[in-house]
């Protein structure tokens, strides 16, 4: 097991070092730069001099080889638009709050999600099941900036319980969780629900009612248990997606996040900004998959490593 | 059953989740009715704010911008947060309503004979937030950072005519040799390579560094988001900086200048302009709209128009901007006069503005806008007047009869807003329909703009045609908004080196330009000058101008005060652009304004 783990560690630093380079050159190749500002043309000196300062005279592979080395020291550059932070400061500033919204949306999204399938499929064909499944959809085909407004629109003007945005408090971060977590809770329901029926026709279960086991035993030792394995599938690239934040969100809940960045680097061309979310990102999804895929070892006693 | 407790479960915790919402602290109020006067509020500058004022805990002014990344002009005017009217480095001169220059930094000015030297004297007991008199030097120095080559902006500096400021700017002097130098502590002189009769006027935005904290940090523009190094010269001083969040200034018991504040506090909120109108609406924000990136988007004003108490809160009046159309006119097929008109003559302004751009934007017909120094709107009104047959004629006589044979055109947008996007696209269907010609419409973000008109100027590529973009005033002179098409020409200039960033050349344009600016002390004679050029800018249609923009701001009926009063025209405007002295104008008060 722990040389299967050191093994995919290996496999995703390779990965890492290929997905840098294409980072890179892609950056570099998009038209525009980080001063490519304002009205007026820049004089030529200017620009010049702007480039030298930041490094960005010099062939990309050199720029590349600078950034690497730098890397290895885990300094991942300073931020172009906030150059009195490095990249590393920005994200662990913003990332904390991400995270936070993130985690709170998942609990929220499974904490509801779950038991909204579980009840779906033990009611299945019933109104119980066609209300969880209208929901589902509702969930799944309503953007979350579209509930993050209505919310607003509800909760903060029109009965004046909640403040539009902000992150202060408590009371800050219920409108956009809520809101952030209406798809997952949609997903996770479906899911589960799919999972939970498929488990429920199978003979052991069948087996387990006709040797007179209790509901709940059957249900927790038999269904569910077995149900989990797809579904750990599904639900895990879900984490990474949560808690890197997300723009609209965080946009329309002014919330001093992670998420904007993902997109504000690019159109501000902040090179190190954006190949240093690029490597997050990435170093969160490849985590994400092994931890899944050694779940399977306990979830499922066929799945053996080698 | 039991596994009903999964269904309780999942309802239990929406209801706490609601129940908490319904606990907690409703959203940060509106000021509420002042609590019983205990005489008059005076605010730590010691000055009395008038009778009806709320308590001074209750004199924050909070309104929404966009974080940038600086925190003074002195490293980058394009990215600068908010707050360089009232609460950093001051301006030497500060424009009033009717923009004429008034004392600020600079309590007099005076120039020579000739035209060619200036002396400002400044105001003697000016002292930085951190008790560090501010002196003569320090404007030395200003304009020595301004031309430095690492600063990313000094365009219209240059257009000052300071001596030696292009050798400065290009590295081949020191600093120290331009012609700015400080006679004594509190004077100094400015000498032109030519008269520069708007000089004064540009001096509105010349916003003083401290010497003693930037002369060792000169490869630093970040010197200010320290909190241990920041001063300000202003009628406010920064007191906390929460990134992602807001800005708080409180004002500056050191100063002493012309603009002393009555408002306790201003905040500055960091939010998204979509999200500002409710923020607003909840009470969260004493004011909203009203300037270029945050201009209240046209859903809100049709909300606003709809709803009588919004309505009251409204504040109205024109800015100095013109969105404007420009051609490739080196290149075919807007190398040609006729087709450069069929497109002037082909475009129904009134409709833009009735549609798409309700409440936002008057038709434009001209560069200079309404009320502008020197404007001719009036004059030029019928130049390009929408004649959709005179259109058709004039594209069949250059060639291209019911558009057979024009090249598919894009027509492009830098960073467009939805009104400038449903402006372009009203233009689209506009060509499509009285000239036949098939327009896509690509909006571009900055820096790939930037870089298709640097390659369309410098390299004459001919791949960058037609695109559709405002140019907002940088100071109020009949000679700012013209110099967007030409200037005085050096000595044998290359054509892609001609003053002005378009692709478009006139040598009468340049040489009534350039005569205007040897015109001193003679506004109305220069505006003549400034006239006439304007009418060979719009007759060879070097630009198609669409909509002059109108701002509108929302702000809250106990926000009182000075600001409020109408200028000259009759206007009352709700910032002065970034010259606003705005927040010394204000104050909360408990009754509300008429």
């Amino acid at each position: 097991m722990a040389r299967y783990i050191l093994t995919r560690l290996l496999g995703l630093l390779f990965v890492l070092w290929v997905l840098s380079m294409i980072t890179f050159w892609l950056m570099h190749d998009v038209p525009g730069g980080p001063w490519a500002y304002g009205q007026q043309l820049m004089s030529d000196q200017q620009l010049d001099a702007l480039k030298i300062r930041y490094g960005l005279d010099k062939p990309v592979w050199q720029q590349y080889l600078i950034w690497l080395g730098g890397v290895v020291r885990l300094d991942f550059g300073m931020s172009f638009k906030h150059p009195d932070e490095s990249v590393m400061a920005l994200i662990g500033r913003t990332w904390p709050i991400t995270l936070h919204l993130g985690l709170l949306t998942l609990l929220v999204a499974f904490g509801i999600g779950i038991p909204l399938g579980i009840v779906a499929a033990m009611k299945q064909n019933t109104w119980i099941d066609y209300l969880a499944t209208l929901l589902s959809i509702f969930g799944f085909v309503t953007p979350h900036f579209v509930w993050g407004i209505l919310f607003i629109l509800t909760f903060a003007l029109y009965l004046k319980w909640l403040p539009t945005g902000g992150w202060e408090g408590p009371q800050y971060w219920i409108l956009p969780v809520l809101a952030y977590a209406f798809a997952p809770i949609a997903m996770i329901a479906r899911y589960t629900r799919a999972s939970v029926v498929e488990a429920l026709r199978a003979d052991h279960v069948r087996t387990a009612r006709a040797k007179g086991l209790g509901e709940r035993s059957v249900m927790s030792h038999h269904v569910l248990r077995n149900a989990l394995i797809p579904m750990v599938t599904v639900f895990g690239p879900l984490i990474p997606d949560l808690i890197t934040g997300s723009i609209f969100i965080e946009a329309i809940f002014r919330i001093p996040g992670l998420g904007s960045y993902w997109v504000t680097s690019t159109f501000d061309r902040d090179y190190p900004m954006i190949i240093g979310l690029v490597m997050l990102w990435a170093v969160l999804i490849a985590i994400t998959y092994l931890i899944t895929d050694v779940l399977y070892v306990f979830l499922d006693p066929r799945v053996r490593i080698r | 059953m039991r596994r009903q407790l999964y269904l309780i479960f999942a309802v239990s915790l929406i209801v706490v989740l609601v129940l908490a919402a319904c606990g907690a602290p409703a959203a940060p109020a509106a000021p509420e009715a002042a609590a019983p006067a205990t005489g008059p509020v005076v605010n730590r500058l010691g000055v009395t704010l008038p009778d009806d004022a709320l308590p001074l805990d209750q004199q924050v002014f909070r309104y929404p911008s966009n974080e940038q990344t600086y925190m003074t002009w002195d490293a980058s005017v394009y990215s600068e947060n908010d707050g360089d009217s009232f609460g950093w480095p001051d301006s030497c001169v500060r424009p009033d309503k009717d923009f004429n220059p008034q004392p600020n930094t600079c309590e007099s000015w005076s120039v020579s004979d000739d035209g060619l030297t200036w002396t400002f004297n400044l105001q003697q007991d000016k002292v930085w937030s951190d008790g560090v008199p501010l002196t003569a030097d320090d404007f030395v120095f200003t304009f020595q950072r301004f031309a430095r080559p690492d600063y990313d902006f000094e365009w219209f500096y240059s257009m000052m005519g300071i001596k030696n400021w292009a050798q400065v700017v290009s590295g081949e002097v020191a600093p120290e040799e331009l012609g700015v130098k400080a006679v004594d502590d509190h004077t100094f002189t400015i000498e032109t390579d030519f008269p520069v009769p708007f000089l004064i006027k540009i001096m509105a935005d010349v916003w003083v560094v401290p010497q003693h904290i930037v002369k060792d940090r000169l490869d630093d523009g970040t010197w200010a988001l320290n909190p241990e190094n920041y001063v300000s010269a202003g009628p406010f001083v920064l007191e906390s900086y929460e990134k992602g969040k807001r800005l708080t200034f409180v004002a500056n018991d050191k100063y002493t200048g012309p603009y002393a504040p009555m408002l306790d506090k201003v905040i500055v909120e960091f939010m998204d302009p979509q999200v500002r109108f409710a923020a607003y609406k909840n009470g969260e924000l004493d004011a909203v709209g009203g300037g270029y990136t945050d201009d209240l988007p046209p859903s809100a004003m049709a909300e606003i128009m709809a709803n009588p108490d919004l309505k009251k809160d409204l504040v109205s009046w024109p800015n100095f901007i013109t969105y404007y159309l420009f051609f490739d006119a080196w290149n075919a097929p807007f190398d040609n006069l006729q087709v450069r008109q069929a497109f002037s003559h082909a475009i129904d302004r009134d409709k833009i503005v009735n549609g798409p751009l309700q409440y936002q934007a008057v038709p434009a017909y001209s560069m200079n806008p309404p009320g502008f120094p020197g404007e001719n709107v009036e004059g030029l009104k019928d130049v390009q007047a929408f004649d959709p047959a005179k259109a058709q004629q004039l594209l069949a006589d250059a060639g291209f009869p019911n558009g057979e044979g024009f090249p598919r055109l894009t027509l492009y947008t830098r960073e467009a807003n939805p009104a400038l996007t449903n402006a372009a696209e009203a233009i689209a269907s506009m060509l499509k329909e009285n000239l036949n010609l098939d327009i896509e419409i690509q909006n571009l973000d900055y820096g790939s703009y930037m870089d298709a008109l640097r390659a369309q100027k410098r390299e004459k590529s001919g791949d960058f045609l037609f695109a559709l973009v405002p140019y907002e005033f940088d100071f109020v002179d009949g000679s700012n908004m013209l110099s967007v098409w030409g200037g005085c020409e050096a000595p044998d200039a290359d054509l892609s080196l001609m003053p002005g960033r378009h692709t478009w050349y006139n040598a009468e344009y340049n040489s009534l330009l350039c005569e205007a600016g040897q015109v001193l002390n003679d506004e109305a004679k220069r505006n003549e000058l400034y006239q006439q050029a304007e009418r060979i800018l719009i007759e060879d249609v070097a630009l198609v101008p669409i909509y002059h923009g109108i701002f509108n701001a929302l702000v809250k009926p106990y926000v009182k005060g000075p600001m409020f009063e109408p200028n000259s025209k009759g206007q009352v405007t709700w910032n002065r652009f970034r010259f606003s002295s705005r927040e010394s104008e204000i104050y909360k008060s408990t009754g509300t304004r008429e």
